[in-house]
């Protein structure tokens, strides 16, 4: 049985679709077949970050028009075997993404993929709610920060009760929290809330916390997912994430600050 | 002591409330400023019109004004207010408006006044079969009245074990019992008690068809506000001491009691 996953915030610009395209991109690298779908209409992120802008022919919309086969607009990736991507459309607006029309290419797609990952645009209006409702789970990407938090909290409320299993009375939604752009320094000096207070207001499963980290928009301009960089801390704690949710349970890391040195310690470095 | 703001609307043109607010806003930038401001419907040129509470929000945020609450008002009117994600205060027929405004509306009421109250907590639905004034919102509650009565017709408690999320209300004819978190910005309301065993950090209105002998107990206490049968108190004027703590809130003599478990 193919899962749907959403991946969304509330609030924008929190990380929603670097975490699709390095999840997406991890869970592929495993082996299972995923596709990931951009929600964001009109505004097209997902395939600069997948680094497959160029092959954009047809998109989600062109599929829900019927003016293009699912076939024709899934884009193969070219860092990972058994992973595609759907693009959204820049010329289009919101209202082309109708229920039944979202509903029928998921469908479609869950006959061929065991994953698919919806990169949900920021916001509870339209784009945000089709692409929650669907999910079987949902991974609230979220920044230690109050109006982050806020925002998250609303859509877990959303999640409980206007998607498709809620409404149907189905097993809820399964919640991860993904703590995303860390920086224990800054939490230190109490500029950030830490992983515990975001934690305590939310009060679901944390699945990893993605460090903030240089490498993230240095790989989004290359067109890779940060995932492939091996030697990245946002794509280690990554590649974490992916382990924890597929059922591996390895210890959370790069939640404190990096110890100071003795030397540094005494010329207050 | 709670002080609060009440903005009385006499009716709701948005252009003609946006001009008065700005020459209002202008005289004093400051008048607002972390102040909850309830917006009181009472004197209404015509009580049953439809408002939009949402905008009307809008329109008072964008001066800075935090309305927590509507005052009076049909029971249309108190809908919009309760999805825009205000309170419903009970009509106060009997407080008189020290109006800041220099226009008087005595006869011809129009646009807006603002009076400042200073109360230890405010009436939200009193059932005060006595000294009300005639009008359209105590008509309605008196109409309910007759329907329901509080006491014998409360329903069986309802448990909530999943968490209440900010935007999120819950309402029963009842006893609450909240097992999970209830978040900031979740709104929580029983005609009974409220019990909750999960971290409290929204609003928690317990009594609120006039039940004064309804209580909250509270395992974790940080909720934004706290009101029983109408008599409320915001997180501000709450003890520091009873943050985080485990309280029993209730009624005495028309005090609003916090007291620790
Ligand atoms: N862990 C991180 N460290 C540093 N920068 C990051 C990190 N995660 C995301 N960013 C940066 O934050 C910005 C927003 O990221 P992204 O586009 O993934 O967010 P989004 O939630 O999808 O935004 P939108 O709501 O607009 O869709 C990008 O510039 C990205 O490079
Ligand atoms: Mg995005």
């Amino acid at each position: 049985m193919a899962k749907t996953i959403v991946i969304t915030s509330g609030k924008g610009g929190v990380g929603k679709t670097t975490t699709s395209a390095a999840l997406a991109s991890g869970l592929a690298r495993q082996g299972h077949r995923t596709v990931v779908i951009d929600f964001d209409i009109g505004l097209r992120n997902l395939d600069l970050v997948m680094g497959c802008e160029r092959r954009v022919v047809y998109d989600f919309i062109n599929v829900i028009n019927g003016e293009a086969a699912l076939h024709q607009a899934l884009i193969k990736d070219k860092h990972t075997d058994n992973l595609y991507v759907l693009p959204a459309s820049q010329t289009r607006d919101k209202d082309a993404l109708t229920a039944e029309g979202v509903e029928k290419v998921l469908e479609e797609l869950a006959e061929d993929f065991d994953y698919i990952i919806c990169d949900s645009p920021a916001g509870i209006e339209r784009g945000a709610l089709m692409a929650l409702y669907h999910a079987d789970e949902a991974i609230i990407t979220t920044n230690p920060e109050v109006s982050s938090v806020r925002d998250s909290d609303r859509i877990l409320g959303i999640l409980q009760s206007k998607s498709r299993r809620a409404e149907l009375n189905m097993e809820p939604v399964k919640e991860h929290l993904l703590l995303t752009r860390y920086d224990p320094g800054r939490v230190e000096k109490g500029e950030m809330l830490s992983v515990e207070d975001v934690k305590d207001i939310l009060a679901i499963p944390l699945l990893s916390v993605i460090p903030e980290d240089r490498d993230v928009l240095n790989a989004s301009n290359k067109g890779l997912p940060v995932i492939h960089l091996p030697e990245s801390r946002a794509g280690m704690a990554y590649e974490d994430a992916v382990q924890r949710f597929l059922g591996e349970e390895i210890p959370m890391r790069f939640t404190s600050a990096p110890r100071k040195g003795i030397l540094q310690k005494l010329f207050g470095g | 002591m709670v002080t609060m703001m009440t903005l009385e609307l006499y009716q709701f043109d948005e252009i003609s409330l946006h001009q008065q607010l700005q020459g209002l806003v202008a005289k004093a930038p400051r008048f607002f400023e972390n102040t909850p401001v309830v917006v009181g419907l009472e004197r209404l040129a015509q009580p049953n019109s439809l408002i939009d509470m949402a905008r009307l929000c809008t329109l008072c945020a964008g001066f800075g004004i935090n309305l927590i609450a509507v005052r009076g008002g049909s029971s249309a009117q108190r809908k919009s207010a309760i999805d825009a994600g205000l309170a419903c205060l009970a009509a106060q027929p009997q407080a008189v408006a020290r109006k800041i405004p220099k226009q008087d509306h005595s006869d011809t009421p129009q646009g807006a006044s603002v009076t400042p109250i200073h109360q230890s907590s405010l009436v939200l639905e009193p059932h005060n079969k006595n000294n009300s004034e005639p009008g359209a919102p105590e008509q309605e509650v008196k109409e309910q009245e007759q329907t329901e009565n509080p006491d014998n017709l409360l329903k069986p408690p309802r448990i909530i074990s999943s968490p209440v999320r900010s935007g999120q209300q819950i309402y029963h004819e009842g006893d609450l019992i909240l097992t999970g978190p209830v978040s900031a910005g979740a709104e929580i309301l029983a005609e009974g008690y409220i019990h909750a065993y999960g971290p409290f950090r929204g609003r928690a209105l317990a009594g609120v068809k006039g039940n004064k002998d309804a209580c909250i107990f509270c395992t974790h206490n940080e909720a934004e506000l706290v009101s029983i049968n109408g008599h409320y108190k915001l997180a501000a004027n709450i003890n520091k001491s009873l943050w985080k703590k485990p309280v029993r809130i209730y009624l005495e003599d028309d005090a609003l009691i916090i007291q620790p478990l």
